[in-house]
């Protein structure tokens, strides 16, 4: 692990360091994922049985629109980790992506409250209808890749303590930057297609 | 990879700063016009803009693709665009945009569906000459009624694949008719439902979902004539009156077939 970057200036046919270009490959096939959990969300719109909840009823715009700018500005702090890392100040480093990893860990608070209110306020759980079905399945996916992103963090939080994470290790903060950040931007399109627009078109 | 040269191309934390706010400011304006009924009509490409510019600033800026190989760029690129087009494609495969459902205000009827739903089923059957006696589509009752004329209408299935061998009958109004529908599938049961057009297709095929004891048919006062469930190979006649006015479509309402399974009914006067 310690040697992570030292060698990274090993010949490959690209250039490129194959782990940063196996991160990329993983997050365009993350976009085909994350793209048919919201097609399939947006094919079943609106044939939810008659009578039980629907997204317009059940969606709390005030509280999402929150969680999500939780979730933009741990971004910000998850860049700004990457940016002190890359200048050798791993003691920035660990404020701020402990900042990030709080701020993800907020996000999956409100989730979870989220959840929780539909449940038991308005009986919407993934077997009551295909609203149900489709929005617990896309969003709960995207909480379990926030979670993914907080134990990665975290992770990376305690091994800079071992003395290890250096200004060579940059790599290492960058992939799991590119990850967090990938989440944001899922996050963009879930609550834009998910909560705005069925919202916005019904107001 | 964070290699000295790399970092000199790199944003200073001022810029990093500056698109959070802006990230920040994008959302908090999202939320205020979603509040305007004046933009309800361009609230969608508002909102697609919008996220479209967060998400590019975060990819471009944060993840720095816009300073980094190209060939980045492409893989992330190519997943991006694969993925909006199989959303668009599963979309209209599958009649949810264009059809008024997705992104559609009657959308926002539904939440006083069970309030409305009484209202709307007098408002079509009130088109209608006959009711009951068709909703029962007991072919030798209605066939009592003394009309000008009986033709026969037929439609098939396009093998086992879920459609109508026709996308659009047409018949006149206030004419007797029969409709023989002949089920050329290897293994699917089909039936033949005559509804309202509009959203009503879909209500009645959702509600038939949970009808398994009468053949996926529901007990809806907007059904105008159904056939019975009809199994692969084999033929099913339903005879009713033709509305006098109103614009109507046929459907399958086994569950799932109604996505595809689907036609427009002409009234000819």
């Amino acid at each position: 692990m310690a040697n992570i970057t030292e060698h990274m200036e090993h010949e490959t046919t690209t250039g490129l360091d194959h782990r940063k270009l196996l991160i990329w490959a993983f997050l365009g096939s993350e976009c085909m994922f994350f793209g048919s959990l919201i097609a399939t969300y947006l094919v079943y719109y609106g044939q939810g049985l008659p009578g039980t909840p629907t997204p317009v009823q059940v969606l709390d715009i005030p509280t999402t629109s929150t969680s999500t700018f939780v979730l933009l500005m741990s971004s910000f702090m998850m860049v700004m980790s990457y940016n002190s890392i890359s200048k050798g100040n791993v003691k920035n480093f660990r404020i701020w992506i402990l900042c990030t990893a709080i701020l993800g860990a907020t996000f999956l608070g409100f989730q979870f409250y989220e959840f929780k209110e539909f449940a038991t306020h308005y009986g919407l759980t993934p077997r009551t209808n295909l609203f149900g079905t489709t929005f617990f399945t896309t969003t709960g996916f995207h909480g379990a890749h926030v979670t993914v992103g907080v134990i990665w963090l975290m992770s990376l939080f305690f091994y800079s303590f071992k003395g290890d994470l250096t200004k060579d290790h940059g790599l290492m903060v960058d992939i799991a930057a590119l990850y967090w950040h990938f989440v944001d931007v899922v996050w963009i399109v879930i609550f834009t297609m998910i909560y705005l627009i069925p919202v916005g078109v019904s107001s | 990879m964070a290699s000295s040269h790399e970092e000199a191309t790199h944003p200073t934390p001022a810029t990093y700063a500056k698109i959070a706010v802006t990230l920040g400011l994008i959302t908090a304006f999202e939320v205020l016009i979603l509040y305007v009924d004046a933009l309800t009509s361009f609230i969608i490409p508002i909102f697609i803009i919008l996220s479209t510019v967060k998400f590019a600033m975060v990819a471009m800026f944060y993840m720095h693709l816009k300073f980094d190989n190209k060939l980045f760029t492409l893989f992330f690129a190519s997943g991006v665009i694969l993925a909006t087009f199989v959303i668009f494609c599963l979309m209209l495969l599958f009649g949810a945009i264009g059809n008024g459902r997705y992104g559609s205000p009657e959308v926002a009827t539904e939440i006083s569906h069970t309030e409305t739903h009484s209202d709307k089923a007098h408002d079509s059957t009130d088109k209608t000459v006959t009711t009951d006696s068709d909703y029962d589509t007991d072919a030798s009752k209605t066939n009592d009624v003394v009309v000008a004329s009986t033709s026969i209408i037929e439609i098939g299935t396009n093998g086992d694949q879920l459609s109508f061998d026709q996308t659009k009958m047409s018949a006149q109004a206030g004419e007797q008719v029969t409709v023989s529908f002949v089920n050329s599938a290897g293994a699917q049961q089909h039936n033949w439902v005559l509804v309202p057009a509009g959203p009503a297709r879909l209500e009645i095929a959702t509600l038939g979902m949970t009808a398994a004891t009468t053949g996926w048919v529901p007990d809806d006062h907007r059904i105008i004539a159904h056939t019975n469930l009809i199994n692969p190979g084999e033929t099913g006649e339903v005879s009713f009156q033709v509305p006098s006015e109103g614009s109507y479509e046929f459907v399958c309402t086994f569950p799932g077939h109604s996505f595809t399974m689907f036609g427009e009914f002409e009234i000819t006067q």
